[in-house]
């Protein structure tokens, strides 16, 4: 009823590509979100669903019907904008009936649906205030009633939490979701946020430079992400450069690692902070020892629910690690001695390409601290 | 707790010197509301006493009462022929979706660069090779008049319009046609109403100086026909009674009187 399905779509402006043979099969009621960093087409991509752009090639389909080339305001979609976007020299009541208005709505139902959509979102005693003299996390709220109130084919929200303090973000999110899930509304969210992303979507996007990196569940992308690009966007990874030999990876400080994964020809290894064990060496257990790595731990940051440390191996290498506070024992200062373990399940095998390699190259974990870098380690 | 409280010479000097320049500004029209009213047959300082005959006797020329009458329609006439001209062209040049957009916006900007004799010298010759090419009356007619005074008028509109319509969310249109609307009822619902200051500010400025115009009138008025500045000038040269602040202090309460009556539906304070 409300899929929406977008084929081959390719955005062109003069000498540059926006977005890339983008392909996507959105299903009824799915919240789809569509995450990267800025520029990486994304807004692009929902400006074109909305049908404020033109793609230059492709077509998108709401269901059966081909909106390719309809303009924006036949399409019946619900647009949540970055900035909010309110009328503001009308009321809260006369907004949301704006859309209702259009679609020559009868005016006593239009008040009813109204007065519903309003209730829906908690702003039933708003319905005569002016936006000027709302917060602002209430007036997202009115954009979203706003946008729901015309049963939209699918609801679009361009970084619609982007302009709340954080608090607020958290809390409208989980309102977001909640309101999407017992409307079962088509959703596509754009945000360079990657907690929001994770937290609300039943599918991710992961868009760099104007195509598709990944395209998964958000543990999918989290615990198997198809490329250093991904592994570095979504939480954060340590990289090694190196090879495989013999079954194992070598990095190019000379650690071996041994490894789960089956890429024959990677040149990369990446652990994500919290999957790295870390211990004094009087805590460590003979049975546990597979990857183990010697270090001292340089830098400790105390994050509230957890920690990260920066331990230094190899003399002149580094990776961060994560441990909950649950667990971690005050031993763990700096300047102490300390085994990691880098379980080989955990441990994710790329090919490194030119993206990755512009990605270490502003990223440091696992390479030669700023000093010994510059002596062209 | 004490704050210490310096007399500071250089904040004495500062606000003596903003005094300064309210009252250098606000002089000329206090003087002039003032010596309306005095009695002297010959505007002077002192005062010999005060009345309200000048008033009266600028009422009775005919040639200030025509002056007025035709100055506040070809005002009106300009600042409107200035709107239908300048608001598309503003919402254009704002939006600046198109490659002319600068051109334009210059184009239309360009008469205050003209020193206003000699665009009403040029405009009066182009107008008689109109005439004797299409046969079409314009010098000394009033739609011609008009046409000419509509020139002081589009930069006004054009100025103020797009330094209004650069401060709107440009979401906000988009949000209306998402929302169904067609770009017509969005312009009429949603564009419209937020640059109303503008517009009104843009109109009103634009008839307040061709109101005041003179160059461009004295060439394109045409016999017969006479606008408030140039019976003001003609005055002059042969009266130097207080009649002339009389007619001066008329001018200034209209214009004082639509400032104000503006400011209440529009608040021009946010335009500026």
């Amino acid at each position: 009823m409300s899929r929406v399905v977008l084929n081959n779509i390719v955005k062109r402006y003069d000498g540059s590509v926006a977005v890339s043979e983008m392909s996507l099969d959105i299903r009824d009621g799915e919240f789809v979100a569509l995450l990267g960093p800025s520029g990486c087409g994304k807004t692009t991509t929902l400006r074109m669903i909305a049908g404020f752009i033109e793609a230059t090639e492709g077509s998108i389909h709401f269901g059966d019907k081909d909106v390719t080339n309809l303009p924006a305001n036949k399409r019946n979609t619900g647009m949540v904008f970055q900035g909010f976007a309110l009328f503001p020299h009308m009321t809260v009541a006369q907004n949301v009936a704006y859309g209702l208005e259009m679609r020559r709505v009868p005016k006593p139902e239009i008040a009813e649906r109204v007065a519903k959509v309003l209730d829906l979102v908690q702003l039933g005693a708003f319905a005569g205030r002016f936006p000027r003299q709302l917060s602002g996390g209430q007036q997202q709220r009115v954009a979203l009633a706003r946008a729901l109130v015309i049963k939209p084919h699918v609801l679009l929200l361009d970084e619609p939490l982007s302009a709340l303090d954080a608090k607020l973000r958290h809390d409208v999110r989980i309102q977001i979701r909640q309101l999407q899930q017992s409307l079962g509304l088509t959703t596509v969210f754009v945000t360079h946020d990657q907690e929001e992303a994770l937290s609300l979507a039943d599918r991710l996007v992961v868009m760099n430079a104007g195509r598709i990196e990944q395209i998964g569940s958000p543990s999918d992308l989290y615990e198997r992400p198809a490329s250093p690009f991904v592994a570095d966007f979504i939480g954060k990874t340590n990289f090694f450069k190196g090879e495989m030999r013999d079954g194992e990876f070598r990095t190019n400080f000379g650690l071996s690692l041994k490894v789960t994964a089956r890429v024959p020809a990677a040149t990369l290894i990446g652990i994500r902070p919290e999957k790295i064990q870390i211990r004094t060496p009087q805590q460590a257990r003979a049975a546990d020892s597979t990857n183990l790595v010697e270090g001292v731990i340089e830098l400790v940051s105390y994050l509230g629910p957890s920690t990260e440390f920066r331990v230094r191996i190899f003399g002149d290498r580094y990776v961060l690690v994560q441990q909950p506070n649950r667990d971690v024992s005050s031993a763990l200062a700096t300047g102490q001695a300390v085994e990691l373990v880098f379980p080989p399940e955990w441990c994710f095998l790329f090919k490194s390409d030119a993206a990755s390699e512009a990605l270490l190259k502003t990223e440091n974990f696992g390479l030669p601290a700023p000093e010994a870098a510059a002596a062209g380690a | 707790m004490k704050t210490a409280r310096k007399i500071n010479p250089l904040n004495w000097a500062y606000l003596g010197w903003v005094w300064l320049v309210i009252l250098f500004v606000l002089m000329p029209l206090a003087t002039t509301v003032w010596t309306a009213f005095f009695s002297n047959k010959i505007l002077s300082l002192p005062p010999e006493g005060y009345t309200a005959a000048w008033f009266l006797q600028a009422w009775n020329l005919a040639d200030f009462r025509n002056g007025f009458f035709l100055s506040l329609q070809v005002a009106a006439g300009a600042a409107a022929l200035a709107l239908v001209v300048g608001v598309p062209a503003a919402l254009a040049i704002a939006r600046n979706k198109f490659r002319g957009a600068e051109l334009i916006n210059t184009i239309l900007m360009s008469p205050l660069m003209i020193p206003a004799i000699v665009s009403g010298s040029a405009i009066y010759l182009f107008y008689i090779e109109v005439q004797i090419w299409s046969e079409v009356p314009l010098a000394a007619t009033f739609h011609g008049l008009t046409l000419a005074h509509s020139l002081i008028a589009i930069p006004w509109v054009l100025r103020l319009l797009v330094a209004s319509l650069s401060g709107m969310n440009p979401s906000i249109e988009e949000a209306s046609l998402s929302l169904g609307a067609s770009r017509t009822t969005t312009f009429f619902r949603i564009t419209l109403p937020l640059i109303r200051p503008g517009i009104t500010a843009g109109a009103l400025f634009g008839f307040i100086g061709s109101f005041g115009d003179l160059e461009k009138s004295l060439l394109l008025v045409g016999p017969g026909r006479i606008t408030l500045p140039i019976a003001m000038v003609n005055y002059l040269q042969y009266r130097t009674d207080p009649t002339i602040m009389a007619v001066a202090t008329i001018q200034i309460l209209i214009v004082a009187a639509a400032l104000i009556i503006s400011d209440r539906y529009v608040r021009l304070g946010r335009t500026f």
